[in-house]
């Protein structure tokens, strides 16, 4: 999918996607007509492409290693996700149910632009401007100028859906979701209109409310397939929901969907590795954990909720020294990220908020939401040396 | 109407003792209605299934060898367990009853809107039981005001009169406390049998000691405390085994009211600074001398091994199972700490070793990494505010739940196997669902008597600039409700529950406790500036209902259990003890020749802890409260009430019915 740019992403959507059998099965009930089906082909350019599971080398109790710096930052070719040897040509939903308050239905009248990238001009050029400030982070500025456009050229949607990116980068969820959904109901076309839908998940996601996050991201998807980040959050709603199976199929299919773009950002593998874990941590199966832990934290070692969850699983198996060295190594990649770890002292750090954890994981799925609907490269998760994303670029949701 | 009951029956009962050798059994009726009778599995005479009634404690229970069931003992009663009709009205519903109440207090904390977070806690709430009627009264110990933290409105004592009607007797209680004041504990300290009160303060903590004559008296300097800065939450337990109850207190943080900080940001809105960047507090440990006198002996009882942090709640508990009580530390913004309790028993300390030199044998152990309770799953530090304990896997263990911050979630952990926990907040269906409050007091608790705890959680934000635009978070806030259902927790509407689920407030504290006498949980409730709430619950009242209109008469569907450890008058009340409640094996399968009861499954098995500590900055109601399902046999085969007291001894007593007040005392050879 190209970005707002009409600079082309890395890799396309080959339509095709995977998940393991089992967690096929258990979504399949819920396949629309826009269900998908892994090719053969594609499995087998994917297996080419990546060190599969088995070519990871084992790791040793308490050995757990991380590539450099350098190395982590480095986008990767490509990866199989662990399961791509059982995956089948089952179909996977890209509509999953639609609970009361559906809002499919209002969704379906937007209109299906973007026009072609070359053509488009925003209604003004401060548009623009305000676009490039949320590409270098300048939420605040970006937000001011926005508002000025909207106040001088009221109902412009592309100038709402800025805005709402530009708030919800200052984790304003509740005010972004409002322009999310101005944007949308606008029914105009400009260039990122069906992304407004992948924001708007994000947001319904942070304020709490699944039904309508998931109804979000499903809409994304059915414009725009082949976002990954969609499925991602639609993991996590599952994951909210304990919906294990759904949520480990959906997350397979989040890195399958990574690794066909044949170059991808590690950290992006990494967030879906340690969701994977999240999965298998809570149907208590720890040595899956483990090892989806460990392919996190390989492929990002500031992933420090991963090495978090790494501790816990050698806690719970009375492996002390691993589960120390796991902390530490948490603790590094808070450092790394310019955070203090649980554990250290506290400091006039300018956290100042109570609860420090008041907004854990932000910067997590939802503040960095989505990798090629970003409005910008500045706002991608997959900028790994992004400051902003700090504190919970991994988690951020539990 | 209640404390009527309660004194009518002290005076028509008196207790009875049955010796019989070393292994003696203790049965003693303890205030019931009538003195024990045959005829029913507890000796009870079938008492009224839905009064208040004290009963019978045996351990271990030679199971009735005229037992008949708790079904028969009913009908012999003239009652029956009651079914409700299909068009039955939700039990899971409370009632505002404030107005008619008599509980008039409003809650002084500061002023409105708050500019410091010394003004944003609120203030605490505690359950006593000062006149020794059997009843639950309640403590307001209030605070004060930016401009003069000495001298606020003042601390209030409420009398219950019974049926939920209160009266203020904080005159004649000669306790004239005005400093700042936030948390409450409440314990015999000094065994004579009535319950005080240690009041967390922002200035210097108060210890006042009940007179016995319904005045109180301030012994905090007699009795060695000493607590400046700025407390927040405390908690009696018998930490060290020797009968007296010992006292933990959590602080928070250095705040200097004449200099206090500037604000800060959050959300891009400048607010209250704090807790972040200001200086954090130590706690204190308290240990009981057993002459009246406490001394702090945090730093060799390894309370000091970790760096001062931001104490707000705490929980005192068996947590890893070794029956000693473990002390659970809710650090805002930090992690949470755990401390394991290493203390070595008196006895395996014979030369003194360990408490050389007159020093204390308390020792801890700080755990809560290691332990998987210090942070959630993320890895992240918490705001930590309210805590509930409740086994909600079914596992024997208790299990944590902590209330935390807007735009986080709260948290459920899970203890499992080797003393780890795991967060399992989502699983339980109690993540999402939390993100646009901030939470303080919360309880699980069988609200509607199936057999299961639902769970209660009060809300309200710390900054007054909250709105769901600004913060995703509105200033005042509706409590939330949930029921607890399958594996799942699901949120009750306002519809269902009560007009209570749909009114905002900046509600902090709460007290959970059945305080009309009807046999389900009530709740009164302390809103930030603003006055206090008793939320009646209806489930009996509309069980009644049902009944009345089937012919039946009244709901046996709870069973309340308190304990009488009256050779331990220091914790005469057992805190630390664990008390689990199951149906009765069916009639027969008990052999009546003198075979232990037996729970009818495994699985059927509810546990409560009786625990230090409380729902925010108040005290957890010494008892445990257990509801049954409709048709659960636990209606016709009665249950079995296993009792493990704070130092392991274990006492089985039953089958008893059901809607009745059991107090179990302490068997004299018990464990």
């Amino acid at each position: 999918m190209p970005g707002p740019d009409g600079r082309p992403f890395v890799g396309a959507w080959s339509g095709s996607t995977s998940a393991p059998s089992g967690a096929a099965r258990s979504l399949s009930t819920r396949v629309s007509a826009r269900g998908l089906a892994l090719s053969a082909a594609a499995a087998a350019a994917v297996a080419l492409g990546g060190c599969d599971r088995a070519s990871e080398p084992a790791v040793n109790r308490g050995s757990v290693s991380a590539p450099s710096d350098e190395e982590s930052a480095r986008p990767v070719a490509a990866e199989v996700p662990p399961d791509a040897s059982a995956a089948t040509d089952e179909p996977v939903p890209i509509v999953g149910s639609i609970d009361s308050g559906d809002r499919s239905a209002a969704f379906a009248e937007t209109p299906r632009p973007p026009e072609p990238r070359g053509s488009f001009r925003p209604a003004d050029p401060r548009i623009d401007i305000a676009r490039r400030m949320i590409q270098t982070q300048e939420f605040a500025v970006a937000e001011v100028a926005l508002r000025t456009v909207l106040r001088e050229m009221p109902g412009t949607a592309q100038a709402e859906f800025l805005l709402g990116v530009a708030i919800q980068k200052q984790k304003r969820y509740g005010e972004a979701r409002t322009h999310f959904e101005r944007a949308i109901t606008l029914k105009q076309s400009y260039p990122e209109v069906d992304h407004a839908f992948h924001f708007l998940g994000w947001a319904e996601y942070y304020l709490g409310d699944m039904t309508a996050s998931r109804q979000a991201f499903e809409e994304h998807l059915r414009r725009v397939p082949d976002e990954a980040d969609s499925v991602f959050g639609l993991g996590l709603v599952a994951l909210e929901e304990d919906r294990t199976d759904d949520a480990e199929a959906l997350f397979l299919r989040n890195l399958d969907m990574l690794l066909k773009r044949g170059v991808v950002p590690r950290v992006d593998v990494a967030k879906a590795r340690a969701r994977l874990g999240d999965v298998y941590l809570r149907l208590d199966r720890d040595a899956d954990a483990e090892r989806e832990l460990i392919s996190a934290v390989r492929f990002y070692p500031d992933a420090y909720e991963a090495w978090a969850k790494l501790a816990r699983i050698y806690d719970r198996a009375g492996r002390t020294d691993d589960a120390a060295e796991a902390r530490s190594k948490e603790r590094e990649a808070l450092r790394r990220l310019g955070r203090q770890g649980p554990e250290e002292a506290p400091a006039a750090d300018g956290r100042t908020a109570p609860g420090g954890a008041a907004e854990p994981g932000f910067g997590a799925e939802g503040d960095a939401e989505g990798a090629s609907s970003d409005v910008g490269d500045a706002a991608a998760p997959s900028q790994s040396g992004a400051g902003a994303a700090a504190r919970g670029f991994v988690g951020g949701t539990r | 109407m209640t404390r009527r009951l309660l004194r009518s029956n002290v005076s028509a009962c008196g207790a009875s003792f049955a010796a019989a050798g070393a292994l003696s059994l203790l049965l003693v009726a303890a205030c019931g209605e009538r003195s024990p009778a045959p005829g029913a599995p507890d000796g009870s005479g079938g008492a009224r299934s839905d009064g208040p009634s004290s009963v019978v404690g045996a351990a271990p229970a030679p199971v009735s060898e005229n037992a008949g069931t708790a079904a028969e003992q009913e009908r012999r009663a003239g009652g029956a367990v009651a079914a409700p009709g299909p068009a039955a009205l939700p039990l899971l519903h409370f009632t505002d009853v404030t107005a008619e109440s008599g509980l008039i207090a409003s809650m002084t904390s500061g002023a409105l809107p708050s500019t410091q977070i010394l003004e944003v806690k609120g203030g605490g709430l505690a359950l006593i039981d000062f006149d020794g009627d059997g009843d639950f009264d309640i403590f307001m110990p209030n605070g004060a005001t930016l401009d003069d933290p000495e001298s606020g409105p003042g601390a209030r004592l409420f009398e219950n009169l019974g049926g939920l009607r209160f009266r203020d007797v904080s005159e004649r209680s000669g306790i004239d406390l005005r400093r700042w004041a936030f948390g409450v504990a409440v314990g015999d300290y000094d065994g004579d049998g009535r319950d005080d009160l240690y009041i967390c303060c922002f200035g210097g903590d108060v210890l006042l000691r009940n007179l016995g004559d319904g005045r109180f008296e301030d012994v905090t300097a007699a009795a060695g405390i000493d607590a400046g800065g700025w407390s927040t939450s405390a908690a009696f337990a018998d930490l060290d085994g020797d009968g007296d109850l010992d006292l933990y207190v959590t602080r928070y943080l250095g705040f200097d009211v004449a200099n206090p900080p500037g604000p800060t940001i959050f959300k891009s809105i400048p607010v209250m600074a704090g807790p972040i960047g200001l200086p954090a507090t130590v706690d204190l440990l308290f240990e009981n001398l057993g002459d009246g006198t406490f001394r702090e002996v945090g730093e060799p009882a390894g309370i000091r091994s970790v760096p001062a942090s931001y104490g707000l709640n705490l929980a005192i508990l068996d947590l890893d199972g070794d029956g000693r009580p473990d002390i659970y530390v809710a650090n805002d913004s930090r992690p949470s700490f755990l401390f394991l309790n290493r203390t070595p028993a008196a006895d395996e300390d014979p030369t003194g070793a360990v408490a050389g030199g007159g020093a204390t044998r308390l020792r801890f152990e700080e755990r809560g990494m290691a332990s998987g309770i210090a942070v959630n799953i993320e890895g992240t530090e918490q705001a930590s505010m309210g805590i509930g304990v409740a086994d909600v896997d079914g596992d024997g263990r208790p299990d944590i739940f902590t209330t935390n911050f807007s735009s986080d979630t709260n948290t459920l952990h899970i203890n499992g196997p080797g003393g780890v926990f795991s967060d399992r907040t989502q699983q339980y269906g109690l993540g999402a669902v939390s993100r646009p409050y901030l939470g303080w007091a919360c309880g699980f608790f069988d609200f509607d008597l199936d057999g299961d705890e639902d769970l209660v959680v009060f809300n309200g934000h710390v900054y007054p600039q909250a709105s769901r635009r600004t913060m995703d978070s509105d200033y005042q806030q509706v409590p939330l409700l949930f029921e607890r259902s399958g594996r799942r927790f699901a949120r009750v509407p306002a519809e269902r529950g009560g007009a209570w689920l749909a009114a905002a407030h900046r509600d902090r504290t709460a007290l959970f406790a059945d305080l009309d006498g009807d046999g389900d949980i009530d709740i009164v409730v302390g809103e930030l500036n603003g006055p206090l709430r008793v939320l009646r619950n209806d489930a009996i009242e509309r069980l009644r209902d049902a009944a009345g209109e089937h012919g039946a008469a009244t709901p046996g569907r709870w069973l309340i259990v308190e304990l009488d450890d009256r050779g331990n008058p220091g914790n005469r009340r057992g805190v630390g003890s664990v008390i689990s409640a199951a149906p009765a094996a069916p009639s027969g399968a008990n052999d009546a020749g003198g075979a232990p009861a037996a729970p009818a499954s495994p699985e059927a098995v509810q546990t409560r802890w009786i625990w230090g500590g409380g729902p925010f900055m108040s005290n957890a109601a010494p008892l445990a409260h257990f509801g049954f399902p409709e048709g659960s046999s636990a209606a016709s085969e009665g249950v079995i009430v296993t009792v493990r007291w704070p130092d392991g001894g274990e006492q089985v007593v039953g089958p008893v019915s059901l809607g009745r007040r059991l107090v179990v005392v302490r068997a004299a050879a018990a464990g």
